[in-house]
């Protein structure tokens, strides 16, 4: 509770509550810049991951509906950044934008991003998606080891990525071997199930 | 000398004949092996070029996309397998990324080189040092970079000069063994030529149309032998008649000769006997006639018949005169067909003589124009005989005191003496002036008229001629004695 203000030490507590919001923003942006900035690589990174992997041909032709990005949890972030890209084009098609706090609609998308928020109900969302052509990416550690097809980590103040090759086959998705032969973890297309 | 291909021996024209279109053909030939060769290696090191650039830039990709420049470099350094890439660089078009590869430090100025036109493969020539090659990096057909190489062309520049070595030593070997072809082989040509040529030479030196060709056994060449020594035997044939002919033709000439001969000594001989006739037989009925007018005369001393006896005496004193010269003439015919002739320096005789003119006729004057060194075939007392019948005569027909012109040339092959004088003009019948027994002279005295007929003999015995022409412009006379030049005269014999 803040103390009342007395005619006599107004002036002074005004001071003393400017200082502390000045002092909780100052404290508070580097983490929020700092999380703007990583969101706006990744956001970068995912725009460029769909650019290297193909779609197989659907009914109708995926040429004629827009590309469609979907969000799935609260990271805003993302969802803003990758907002701002959807001005690009993706394999010839319009990029739409979407952000979804629960999985029901995600069998439409295209590349589905996965939160943090989420992280609990991973498996349940694997179960939705399996077979189907949806690039999963996630930055939640472990993602590819846990069936996710692209994960992203930071290191050494840089992003890397993971690949699953095998999650990515088994959608019927081509990855680009030059995209595979930049992850960290060097995967290499094998026949096996997705884990 | 200028190069005459006509001029050349046919062993050369030979050679030359089937050298030249060897090396033509194999020039030829080669030229368009190796220019094939050098569009092939070309074009295969431009699209080796051309697609190791695209492959690389399909898979430097991703790199340039997530700025990858670990993985951007490590794609680039597997040019290192590649020896003629000297340079490699990716960029990303925002020209914030670029990874390059450097072979080594051979490449200095790599922008120059890289904004080179002549090294970009549409216009890449075969000296062109490098050659530029470069690819879009895209994702997602969106433009997002570029691959540039830069490879070395030495080893093409290399290859190339080995071809033209190897093309250049290709066409002189051919020349050499077409070379060494052509002249063994020439002698199947040349050779029977040859031996044509050399009997040709040996019959038209030796004259001995009894040499023949033989046989061959090309068809061609068979029957141009054979048409030779046809030819050979149409000349031995004729050569043989022709001698046979000219043997005969020289039998009858002889025949001829020798019968004009017998006529010439026959006519000889009667003309000794005619002249022995004049001379003694009928000379002595004159002599006895004479003697028996005298008698008479003095036997007689009617003075009537004296008028009578001077005429008869007058009439045998001209008949004796008249048979003296016959007699003469004949005799002088007689003899001179036997007198023989010899080479003499008429103009030297000449000169002589005009001196001893001068100085036994002090009352003429004579004029002296002869021609050194004219040559006659003739008898030296005869033609002085001919000079002082003409001179004499000369000196009867000119005006006292005047100039006798002995003049000696050289005309038309014949030597030609004319004595010119002033005086009497020629009488209108010139040809009987030179027969026997004319005189024109007006008193006669001991003029027997036998002059000029002497000097027409001496003329024909030399196979010359005199004639009489009246002088143009003045009274006078030139008689002209032409005698042939040496050694155009034949000899009468």
């Amino acid at each position: 509770m803040l103390p009342k203000c007395q005619p006599h030490n107004c002036k002074k507590t005004s001071s003393v509550l400017v200082g502390i919001i000045l002092f909780a923003i100052s404290v508070m942006s580097p983490a929020e810049s700092e999380n703007k900035s990583s969101a706006e690589v990744k956001a970068a990174y995912i725009f460029n991951f769909v650019k290297l992997v193909d779609w197989p041909e659907t009914e109708p032709p995926e040429s004629e509906l827009p590309f469609r990005f979907c969000v799935l949890g609260n990271d805003d972030f993302i969802y803003k950044e990758l907002k701002k890209l959807s001005n690009r084009n993706i394999h010839n098609q319009p990029s739409v934008i979407f952000q979804f706090y629960s999985f029901q609609p995600i069998k439409a998308c295209n590349a589905l991003f996965i939160s943090h928020s989420e992280k609990q109900i991973l498996s349940s969302i694997f179960e939705q998606t399996r077979g189907l052509p949806i690039l999963t990416i996630s930055d939640i550690p472990d993602f590819t080891q846990s069936a996710g097809m692209l994960e992203l980590k930071e290191e050494n103040d840089h992003i890397v990525f993971l690949v699953n090759p095998q999650c990515v086959a088994q959608s019927g998705l081509v990855i680009s071997s030059s995209l595979l032969a930049l992850a960290q973890n060097r995967p290499v297309p094998t026949e096996g199930e997705c884990r | 000398m200028k190069f005459s291909f006509h001029n050349l021996p046919l062993k050369k024209k030979l050679i030359f004949i089937t050298l030249l279109p060897i090396i033509v053909v194999s020039t030829i030939f080669l030229s368009v092996i190796l220019v094939n060769q050098i569009n092939v290696q070309r074009a295969s090191m431009i699209q080796q070029a051309g697609s190791l650039t695209s492959i690389l830039a399909n898979n430097i990709n991703a790199a340039v996309l997530f700025k990858d420049e670990r993985r951007a470099r490590h794609l680039l350094a597997s040019l290192r397998l590649e020896p003629l890439i000297l340079y490699a660089r990716a960029q990303s078009s925002d020209l914030n990324f670029t990874v390059e590869y450097h072979r080594s430090s051979t490449l200095e100025d790599v922008e120059s080189t890289i904004s080179n036109a002549d090294y970009s493969p549409d216009q890449f020539g075969l000296f062109s040092q490098y050659l530029v090659t470069s690819h879009v990096v895209e994702a997602d057909s969106d433009q997002i970079g570029m691959l540039v190489l830069v490879s070395d062309t030495s080893g093409f520049r290399t290859s190339l000069s080995n071809l033209l070595v190897l093309g250049s030593t290709l066409i002189l070997v051919s020349a050499i063994i077409a070379f060494k072809f052509a002249q063994h082989f020439h002698r199947s040509v040349t050779d029977p030529i040859i031996h044509l040529r050399n009997a040709m030479r040996t019959i038209s030196q030796k004259h001995d149309y009894r040499i023949r060709i033989g046989n061959h056994d090309e068809e061609n060449m068979r029957d141009l032998y054979h048409g030779f020594d046809h030819m050979l035997d149409q000349i031995q044939y004729r050569d043989a008649e022709l001698s046979r002919h000219q043997a005969t033709l020289e039998k009858q000439i002889q025949l001829r000769v020798d019968e004009i001969e017998i006529i010439n000594r026959k006519r000889i001989s009667w003309l000794e006997n005619m002249a022995f006739f004049l001379h003694h037989e009928l000379r002595n009925k004159i002599v006895g006639f004479k003697s028996t007018m005298d008698i008479i005369e003095r036997k007689t001393e009617h003075g009537g018949l004296e008028k009578y006896l001077a005429r008869a005496r007058k009439s045998a004193t001209l008949m004796n005169h008249l048979l003296e010269s016959v007699g003469n003439a004949s005799d002088l015919e007689a003899t001179l067909w036997s007198e023989s002739k010899t080479l003499l320096n008429l103009s030297n005789l000449l000169d002589e003589q005009v001196d001893e003119y001068a100085i036994s006729h002090p009352q003429m004057q004579f004029n002296k124009n002869i021609r050194k060194d004219i040559k006659v075939q003739g008898n030296h007392s005869r033609l002085l005989q001919a000079c002082d019948k003409l001179v004499t005569n000369a000196i009867e027909h000119s005006l006292f005191q005047s100039t006798i012109t002995v003049r000696l040339h050289e005309r038309d092959g014949y030597a030609e003496l004319d004595i010119i004088n002033l005086g009497d003009p020629l009488p209108e019948d010139r040809e009987s002036m030179f027969q026997l027994f004319v005189s024109s002279k007006l008193h006669s005295g001991n003029n027997r008229g036998l002059g000029l007929f002497v000097v027409k003999l001496i003329a024909e015995n030399h196979s010359g001629d005199i004639r009489a022409e009246p002088l143009e412009e003045q009274s006078g006379v030139k008689f002209s004695l032409r005698i042939p030049l040496y050694p155009t005269l034949d000899d009468p014999k």
